[in-house]
C-alpha cells in the first residue's frame, strides 16, 4: 500500500476485509445448502453461495467508492471467480461452472447498477431495497402460491414470473428443473402448472442489457449534469 | 337403383374416417369387434351408445383443435395422449384414417432426441418420452419400433440406483421424475411404467424391480413399506410420505396409480400391496371427486387413472366398506357424461393444476377414460 494516501490506505484495507469475509461466508452457505439442500436445488448451492456474500458484503463498500464503477467491477469479478471456483469444487462440468458463474456476475451487475442510479447518499437505502425485491422475487412461487392457479388461466403471466424469477438466471446453464424441487414443490403448485423456462442465452441477454442499460444511463446522466456540459454552462466552449 | 343407394352409402361408411365424419354417422351402430361379450360389462346399450357418441364428439373436438403444426397444445405429451385416444377409441383409429393421425405421429417423430427421448422441452422428459412410447406402441406400426427401443433406454436411464448415487436404502432409489431433475415421484413413475409395459419390457428387467422398491414406499401402509409412513391407510402419496394436498396424506388419483405401477410390475392381484390399494379404493370410492385431494385438483388425472386402475383390476364392480356395490363403468360413464362440455371437450373449471386447464389434454384423458370404461 505504499504511495497511497492514508484514506486509500484505509479503503483497501476495508475492500480485503469485504473480500475475505465474502470468502469466508460464501465457503460457509455452500457447504451448508450442500448439505441441506435436495437436487435440484443442490446443484445451485455455489451459486447462492458466492451471490449473497457478494450481494450483501461486497456491494456495498464499492456503491461507496468515489470511483464505483471500477470497485463495482471489481466485485463482479471476485463474485465471478468465487462462484467458479465453488461450482468446481462441487463437481459441475467446467463449461457449466463457468457459465454459471457468469449468472451470478450479471445478477451482481444488475444489482450494482441500478444501485448506482440513485444519488451518492440513497445508494445504500436503494440497495437494501433491491435485495429485497431480488429475495422477493426469488420466492415468488411461494407467496404467490394461493393466486397462481387462477393467474394460470391469463395467457403468459406464468411463463412471465418464470422469466423474472434470479433463480431461474441461476439455473438456466445446468438446466435445472428448480420449481420441482422438492421444497417448491411442497410449497407452491407452480411446479403443477404450465411453464416454459427461457433459452439460457435469452435470459443472461436480458439481464446483461439491463445491466449494460443502467450504466449507459448513469453514464449519459452525470455528462449531462457535469458542469463541462455547454447546454448547461455556456461558458464552456464548445 | 337400391344396389347404387346402397353401395353409395357402403362408400360414403368406409371414406368417412378419413373426412372425418365417421363420428356423426357410425354411432348408432355397434361395431361387433369391439362389443365385449356380455358378462364382460354391466353397461346397457343405451349407455353404451351415449359413451359411443361421447367419445366421438371429443375425438371431433380434438379433429378441430389440432394445430398446423401436427400437435396438440405445442406438446409431445398432449400430442401423444390425444393420438393414443384415437388408436384406442371404439372406432379403433389407424394411420391409414387420414393426415391428421399421420401429421401427429410426424410431430412426435419431429422431437424424438439423440438421447432417445420424445420431448419439446427439457423439463418433462420422462412423461413425454412415456406417452410417446404409449402411443407410437397403439399404432402397430413396426417402423417405430427403433424409437420406441431408444425411448425405452431413455426411461430405464432416468431411474434412480447406485449409479446415481442413490443407495437402496434411499427413499427416491428405484424412482423416475419428470426428468432431468432427479426428483422422483408416483406420478411419473406410474406414466414411465405404463410406457415399459405397453412396449413389452422384458418382466425380468431389473427396472421392475428397482421401481417396486420406490412404489411400495410411497405406500401409505406400514406392513409392506420399510420407510416410515405418516398415514397408514393403504393408499398412496405422491412420493414417501409427501402428498401436494398435504402432509403425506393418500389421494385418489395417487392411489390409482400406484394400483396400476404394482399391475404393471407384474404384482399378483393378492399382494398385500395390492390389496392394501384396493382396499383403500373400497373406503373412499367416488367418482363425485378426486378423494383426499384439495378441491377440484387433479380431478381429471384421477378419472383417467381410476379408469385405468379398475380395468386392469378386471372387477365389474366395487364392494365399498359399507357394504354397497357400485358398477364403477357405470358410474364414470355417466359422470363424465355429465361433465362434457356443448363442443364435445372436457375442462377442470375449477383448478389448472397439472394442466387441467387445457381442454385438448383433459378431453384426452377423458376419451382414454371412456375407452376403458366401454371395454376397448
Amino acid at each position: 500500500m505504499r504511495g497511497h494516501t492514508p484514506s486509500a490506505r484505509s479503503f483497501i484495507r476495508r475492500t480485503r476485509t469485504a473480500a475475505l469475509a465474502t470468502t469466508v461466508t460464501g465457503l460457509g452457505i455452500w457447504l451448508a445448502l450442500r448439505e441441506s439442500l435436495s437436487l435440484p436445488l443442490a446443484a445451485m448451492a455455489p451459486l447462492l453461495a458466492a451471490l449473497v456474500p457478494g450481494m450483501l458484503l461486497q456491494l456495498p463498500p464499492a456503491l461507496r467508492h468515489t470511483r464505483p464503477l471500477p470497485a463495482l467491477a471489481r466485485a463482479l469479478a471476485g463474485a465471478l471467480a468465487l462462484a467458479l471456483v465453488l461450482a468446481l469444487l462441487d463437481g459441475a462440468p467446467p463449461a457449466a461452472a463457468a457459465t454459471g458463474a457468469l449468472t451470478v456476475a450479471l445478477v451482481m451487475l444488475g444489482l450494482g447498477a441500478a444501485c448506482l442510479l440513485a444519488p451518492r447518499q440513497g445508494r445504500e437505502a436503494v440497495h437494501g431495497l433491491l435485495v429485497t425485491g431480488l429475495a422477493a422475487l426469488a420466492l415468488s412461487p411461494v407467496w404467490l402460491a394461493p393466486w397462481l392457479d387462477a393467474a394460470s388461466r391469463v395467457p403468459g403471466l406464468v411463463n412471465a414470473l418464470v422469466a423474472l424469477n434470479p433463480l431461474t438466471l441461476l439455473a438456466s446453464p445446468m438446466a435445472l428443473d428448480y420449481l420441482r424441487a422438492d421444497w417448491f414443490y411442497r410449497y407452491s403448485p407452480l411446479g403443477s402448472l404450465r411453464y416454459d423456462y427461457p433459452a439460457p442465452a435469452v435470459l443472461m441477454l436480458g439481464w446483461l442489457g439491463a445491466g449494460t442499460g443502467m450504466l449507459l444511463a448513469k453514464a449519459a446522466r452525470r455528462r449531462w449534469t457535469s458542469p463541462k456540459n455547454p447546454r448547461l454552462n455556456p461558458e464552456v466552449p464548445r | 337403383m337400391k344396389t347404387i343407394t346402397a353401395g353409395l352409402i357402403t362408400l360414403m361408411l368406409a371414406a368417412a374416417p378419413l373426412c372425418g365424419l365417421a363420428e356423426d354417422v357410425a354411432v348408432s351402430g355397434s361395431d361387433s369387434a369391439t362389443e365385449p361379450a356380455a358378462d364382460e360389462t354391466a353397461l346397457d346399450t343405451e349407455l353404451r351408445s351415449e359413451i359411443e357418441r361421447a367419445i366421438d364428439a371429443g375425438l371431433r373436438y380434438l379433429r378441430a383443435a389440432q394445430a398446423d403444426d401436427g400437435s396438440w397444445s405445442q406438446s409431445v405429451g398432449v400430442t401423444a395422449l390425444v393420438l393414443r385416444a384415437y388408436l384406442q377409441s371404439p372406432r379403433g383409429s389407424t394411420e391409414e384414417d387420414g393426415p391428421f393421425i399421420a401429421r401427429s405421429i410426424a410431430y412426435l417423430l419431429d422431437h424424438v432426441q439423440d438421447d432417445g427421448s420424445i420431448s419439446e422441452t427439457n423439463h418433462n422428459r420422462n412423461y413425454n418420452t412415456a406417452v410417446a412410447i404409449t402411443a407410437l406402441k397403439a399404432t402397430g406400426n413396426a417402423e417405430y419400433t427403433p424409437v420406441i427401443a431408444n425411448a425405452q433406454g431413455f426411461l430405464k436411464g432416468l431411474q434412480l440406483d447406485d449409479e446415481d448415487g442413490y443407495a437402496r436404502s434411499h427413499k427416491y432409489y428405484g424412482g423416475i421424475g419428470y426428468g432431468g431433475d432427479e426428483r422422483p415421484d408416483l406420478s411419473n413413475m406410474y406414466m414411465a411404467l405404463e410406457a415399459l409395459k405397453a412396449s413389452d419390457v422384458d418382466p425380468d428387467d431389473p427396472v421392475w424391480e428397482k421401481a417396486l422398491v420406490f412404489v411400495s414406499r410411497s405406500q401409505n401402509n406400514s406392513e409392506t413399506n420399510d420407510v416410515k409412513v405418516s398415514v397408514d391407510d393403504g393408499g398412496f402419496a405422491y412420493m414417501p410420505n409427501y402428498s401436494p394436498h398435504g402432509g403425506g396424506e393418500s389421494y385418489g388419483g395417487m392411489t390409482s396409480a400406484g394400483l396400476l405401477s404394482l399391475l404393471f410390475a407384474g404384482v399378483d392381484k393378492n399382494d398385500p400391496r395390492v390389496q392394501a390399494a384396493y382396499d383403500w379404493i373400497r373406503a373412499n370410492y367416488t367418482v363425485d371427486a378426486n378423494p383426499n385431494a384439495k378441491e377440484g385438483q387433479g380431478l381429471f388425472y384421477y378419472y383417467n387413472a381410476f379408469a385405468k386402475a379398475m380395468a386392469a383390476y378386471g372387477e365389474p364392480t366395487v364392494t365399498d366398506t359399507a357394504g354397497n356395490t357400485h358398477d364403477w363403468r357405470r358410474d364414470l360413464a355417466e359422470k363424465l357424461l355429465s361433465l362434457q362440455r356443448e363442443d364435445g371437450s372436457w375442462i377442470n373449471s375449477l383448478s389448472s393444476r397439472w394442466w387441467e386447464g387445457d381442454p385438448n389434454l383433459v378431453t384426452a384423458w377423458s376419451v382414454i377414460a371412456l375407452n376403458h370404461v366401454y371395454g376397448t
